[in-house]
């Protein structure tokens, strides 16, 4: 049986570098089997270019399989493309159809100054890891897994929010670029636990003192983030960084 | 590299981001809450000239009450306004470069998207409204109501009714609160998130109550000029 294929129209956003002028421009990716993945399609269009002794086209990628964080781009309007909980590198080209136009643009924000085409700078999001995203502890021999009693939810909580890839999805989604719901899912994954718990005030403020001042917005709840999130990381961890801000407020112990 | 630093700006106080969240929510629910006992003063108006006006005379009885009250409504609303157009700027600043496609997932709407509107629409009227029915003589020409009362005033009541009576000044009314009915709904349905106190299970059932609740609000506030309108153009009281 032949393999299902479909030929598609790209439009792609291409930029020489950080200050030069960015464009669209099209491509025509003609019978590309659908059982290929997004980022397959894109490798085959540039082989094509560097065929023809064209600049291929610029996007980052590592693990293919849904779980670095390194890939992304905005498909026809959506992070990641249309697909829910699925990164672009997970996208199937079966989910398109033959004859569609493909418009492809990167991750835009403030915050995530572009390198080229469709790579963007997101070491902001290290910054605010490295600002509170951490837990101090003894180096020496790993303590029992059980020495430490957490209880069920809780590690469930903290598991959900530690499923976040720091792809960042949630800053293209968002209406305000905000950074919210990767901060609040690093807090969360930390302040749930045990661990967690001895650095939590100066966490939640440094982390978002951090994320302020990278420039990313604020949340006004449209729950792009949640929508796009690859992981389905909940704005729940918003109202969890929040209360975790309105604690630091209390006096201290 | 001032942006390697995560202590960049530590020392100096600045308001961050979630905390002008928390303070435009606080300020918001302090508005609310008014907006509810003025909703429930405004319906004494169906019982009539003398209830309505009485209850005017008590709220001017309580004095320096009545000012702290006052005061403290004016501040939440200046916070409010202060907070949430700085919120607003600092989000339009932090994506200079648009999408050329954008779609949605299915969560945001045009509510969301015009809370900024929705406000500034509310400024504007909470002014007029300032000017139409808190800063003018209660017992002037205006208070007196062609054919009742024997020409003698009616008070805040006649007030009302001759505004009321003029059927552009009540469309500007019903439109209003329109917007204020939207407002409030998307208003009370994120504040929870805002105010951290929210799980994900409870969100879908805030939204529906908020939505209710700002219809609610919306329809009841308007019912005070379609009744005035109703009794002037189609029954000629
Ligand atoms: C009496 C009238 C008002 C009430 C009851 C009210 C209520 C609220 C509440 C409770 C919130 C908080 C929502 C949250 O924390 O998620 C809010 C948000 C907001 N309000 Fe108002 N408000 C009023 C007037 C205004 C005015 C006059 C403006 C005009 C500038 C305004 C602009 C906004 C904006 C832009 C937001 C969203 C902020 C964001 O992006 O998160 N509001 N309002
Ligand atoms: S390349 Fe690793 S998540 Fe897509």
């Amino acid at each position: 049986m032949a393999e299902k294929t479909i030929s598609i129209t790209l439009r792609v956003w291409r930029q020489d570098g950080p200050q030069a002028e960015g464009r669209f421009a099209s491509y025509h990716a003609k019978d590309i089997p659908a059982d290929l993945s997004f980022l397959e399609m894109l490798d085959i269009v540039n082989a094509g270019l560097e065929k023809a002794g064209a600049d291929p086209i610029a996007f980052e990628h590592d693990c293919r399989e849904g779980i670095c964080g390194s890939c992304g781009a905005v498909v026809n309007g959506h992070a990641h493309g249309p697909q829910r909980a699925t990164t672009l590198c997970q996208l199937y080209m079966r989910h398109f159809n033959d004859g569609d136009v493909i418009t492809i643009e990167p991750f835009r924000a403030k915050a995530f100054p572009l390198i080229k085409d469709l790579v963007v700078d997101r070491s902001a999001f290290d910054r605010i890891i490295q600002a509170g995203g951490y837990i101090s502890v003894k180096t020496g021999t790993a303590p029992d897994a059980h020495a430490q009693l957490v209880p069920k939810p809780k590690a469930e909580q903290a598991m959900d929010a530690a499923a976040c890839i720091g792809c960042g999805a949630c800053v293209a989604a968002c209406p305000n670029a905000s950074a919210s719901l990767f901060t609040a899912a690093k807090i969360s994954q930390l302040c749930k636990l045990p661990q967690g718990d001895p650095e939590r005030k100066r966490r939640v403020s440094a982390m978002i003192r951090q994320m302020d001042h990278e420039g990313f917005g604020s949340c006004s709840k449209h729950y792009e983030c949640q929508a796009a999130c690859p992981k389905e990381i909940k704005v729940a961890n918003i109202a969890t960084m929040n209360r975790e801000f309105l604690r630091t407020l209390l006096p201290g112990e | 590299m001032a942006k390697d630093s995560g202590q960049d700006g530590a020392g100096k106080f600045r308001l961050n981001t979630v905390s002008r969240e928390l303070l435009v929510a606080v300020s918001g629910l302090v508005l609310v809450l008014f907006i509810l006992v003025h909703l429930a003063g405004n319906l004494i108006l169906f019982r009539g000239p003398d209830a309505f006006n009485a209850y005017s005379q008590h709220l001017h009885e309580l004095g320096l009450l009545l000012a702290a009250i006052r005061a403290g409504l004016i501040a939440a609303f200046v916070l409010h306004v202060v907070m949430t157009a700085w919120l607003v700027l600092a989000n339009r600043a932090a994506r200079t470069t648009r999408y050329a496609v954008q779609r949605t997932m299915g969560n945001t709407n045009f509510v969301k998207q015009t809370m900024i509107y929705s406000g500034l629409l509310i400024l504007v009227f909470v002014l007029l409204h300032l000017y139409d029915f808190t800063f003018i003589d209660k017992a002037g020409p205006y208070s007196v109501v062609e054919g009742r009362n024997t020409g003698q005033s009616l008070g805040l009541y006649g007030i009302v009714w001759n505004a009321f009576s003029n059927p552009l000044h009540s469309l500007l009314y019903i439109v209003a609160m329109a917007a204020l009915g939207l407002h409030f709904s998307n208003a009370v349905s994120t504040i929870w998130v805002t105010l951290g106190v929210l799980s994900d299970a409870a969100t879908a059932k805030a939204n529906l109550a908020a939505r209710v609740l700002g219809a609610a609000i919306a329809v009841a506030f308007s019912a005070i000029p379609l009744y005035v309108l109703a009794m002037t153009h189609l029954r000629g009281v």
